[in-house]
């Protein structure tokens, strides 16, 4: 067993918060509410250090030469980056709220106008989720490569409309799956009067559920992986019965 | 109540106990072997082609670029992961920069990296080097593109990034042969849509569990090069390189976790079908009597 104080904190800290899965207890609820004071604690301090102190302070007061960079003087222009940074802080004011929608709307506006424009390539690009979904439903099988040229001759002598070549089953469970699923947000019609719309609805359902499944599936291992984490640290930092 | 309704209703609390003492044993049981799935392994191809490819005479030395993207609710899942990667890397002599766009994956980037680059004898700033922390924002991943030293100006140390040995050579982002990002969140996409169309890097990551589903969409549509989906992608890349390391006993563990958890939703499901036949019956029964 270790005897180190900081292993012995970290031990107790788990033991207690794992105490909630028996049952809520005074000490899980002290011990979570400093868990929660360290991380606000924390986050403040790292927003400091890792960011306003490097991107904004450093920027305005200037930098000390160190042994391995020079000095950077300071320039009072980033005094300018206080204005839209309160602006955020007006929310709290009934009156000045107007305020704050100013700079909301600006951070919206410009997050959609970016994202629409990166959107652009992985929704329609060669490899795009859209792209991608418009499979080849049938397909020369690469056992008979001669057939690909077979196929090549027929299709530019029929101008593209005939091919001889194999259905590909994975494709059509694919635009399948695709079809049921959007068809259940097709919101335009009333299912109980169209038996087709109705039927593929409930297919599309099943599919999502399956999804979830799998989803699901992933959370646990997640979970349980954090959970792991903790057991290692019980196991081996503090208890020492493996290595 | 009987024995289907009480399978239903099982007191959380034995839950939690059967499976704490089922993967406290696992620590003690022999594991049994994994299966590698398609997505690790493309990952551990991309670092074998750009070994593959610096290895080749005259060819400029390209490096990998490993960005840290998660943070303490994910160390469990991602440090694993980018051990992985990070070890083969160096195994292969490949120069690997780290970047982080979290605050707290700096500080465990960075540990990471001074532990295995001790492991393997590197030095800091000719085969590895750490950039610092980024606030990851579509402007960065497009400057990154456009003008990589506009936005690494320097490395974590505060040393300026042209002083740095490994990096005097590196000209733009099309001298990063390998991109891997491992994130707690989707923020892969980033690199998807900004990056991915100008270079020719691969570009892969690694994700929680959770996130599993939504790389495998990016995957299949061949966006993502490769990708390792939570703890059972970590364990299968220590299993492609020969490693019997952390990831590889955690899943041996975690398999036990997951029969057991699998033992109850069939034992609940099986509870729930019979009890609801069991109740039409009874609803069958009464509705006979009343027509009686």
């Amino acid at each position: 067993m270790s005897f180190e104080p900081s292993i012995w904190i970290g031990a107790i800290c788990t033991l207690v918060i794992l105490s909630f899965v028996y049952k809520e207890n005074p000490v899980y609820r002290f011990f979570e509410h400093v868990f929660v004071g360290l991380g606000v604690g924390y986050g403040v301090g790292l927003s400091w250090t890792q960011v306003l102190k490097p991107y904004w302070w450093d920027k305005l007061a200037g930098v000390a030469a160190t042994p391995v960079s020079p000095a950077k003087p300071g320039s009072l222009w980033w005094l300018l980056v206080l204005i839209p940074g309160s602006m955020w802080y007006f929310q709290f004011s009934k009156k000045y709220v107007w305020i704050s929608r100013l700079i909301i709307g600006f951070f919206m506006g410009f997050g959609a106008t970016s994202y629409f424009e990166g959107a652009y390539g992985p929704m329609f690009g060669e490899t795009g989720q859209i792209t991608q979904s418009l499979k080849p439903l049938w397909s020369v099988p690469s056992h008979l490569g001669g057939l690909a040229h077979a196929d090549n001759v027929v299709c530019a002598l029929t101008g593209g409309w005939l091919h001889i070549s194999a259905p590909n089953a994975n494709y059509w469970i694919f635009l399948m799956v695709l079809i049921s699923c959007v068809s259940y947000f097709f919101f335009s019609f009333r299912p109980e009067k169209h038996p087709v719309l109705q039927r593929s609805m409930a297919m599309g359902r099943m599919f999502f559920m399956v999804c979830f499944g799998a989803i699901f599936g992933n959370t646990i291992m997640g979970r349980l992986s954090l959970l792991l984490e903790r057991l290692e640290f019980l196991m081996r930092d503090w208890l020492k019965l493996i290595n | 109540m009987n024995i289907w309704m009480r399978l239903q209703r099982i007191d959380r609390r034995i839950i939690y106990s059967l499976l704490l003492a089922v993967m406290v044993a696992g620590f003690f049981i022999k594991g049994v072997g994994q299966m590698v799935s398609k997505n690790t392994e493309d990952v551990y191809r991309c670092v074998e082609q750009l070994a593959g490819d610096n290895g080749k005479p005259g060819a400029y030395e390209k490096i990998a670029l490993l960005v840290f993207d998660g943070g303490g609710a994910t160390v469990g899942e991602n440090v694993p992961q980018m051990e992985g990667v990070v070890r083969h890397l160096m195994k292969r002599n490949v120069k690997v920069a780290f970047m982080a766009f979290d605050p707290q994956g700096k500080e465990i980037s960075r540990d990471l990296g001074e532990r295995i680059a001790a492991e393997f004898g590197k030095k800091y700033g000719e085969d590895w080097v750490h950039l610092g922390y980024f606030i990851a924002t579509q402007v960065v991943y497009q400057t990154l593109v456009k003008d990589f030293y506009k936005v690494v100006k320097q490395d974590n140390q505060g040393t300026p990034i042209r002083d740095i040995s490994m990096m005097k050579k590196m000209r733009n982002i099309h001298d990063v042969g390998f991109i891997f990002h491992v994130a707690g969140s989707a923020m892969i996409g980033y690199w998807l849509s900004f990056v991915k169309n100008e270079i020719n890097a691969p570009i892969t990551g690694g994700c929680t569990g959770v996130l599993n589903a939504d790389y495998a969409n990016v995957y299949n549509t061949g966006q993502l090069s490769g990708y390792l989906g939570g703890m059972a992608g970590a364990a299968e890349y220590e299993g492609l390189l020969g490693l019997m390391g952390r990831a590889t006993r955690a899943m041996q563990v975690q398999n036990y976790g997951h029969l057991l958890i699998m033992l109850f939703i069939v034992i609940g499901n099986i509870g729930y079908f019979v009890t609801r036949r069991q109740e039409a019956k009874l609803r069958g029964g009464a509705a006979k009597k009343g027509s009686a």
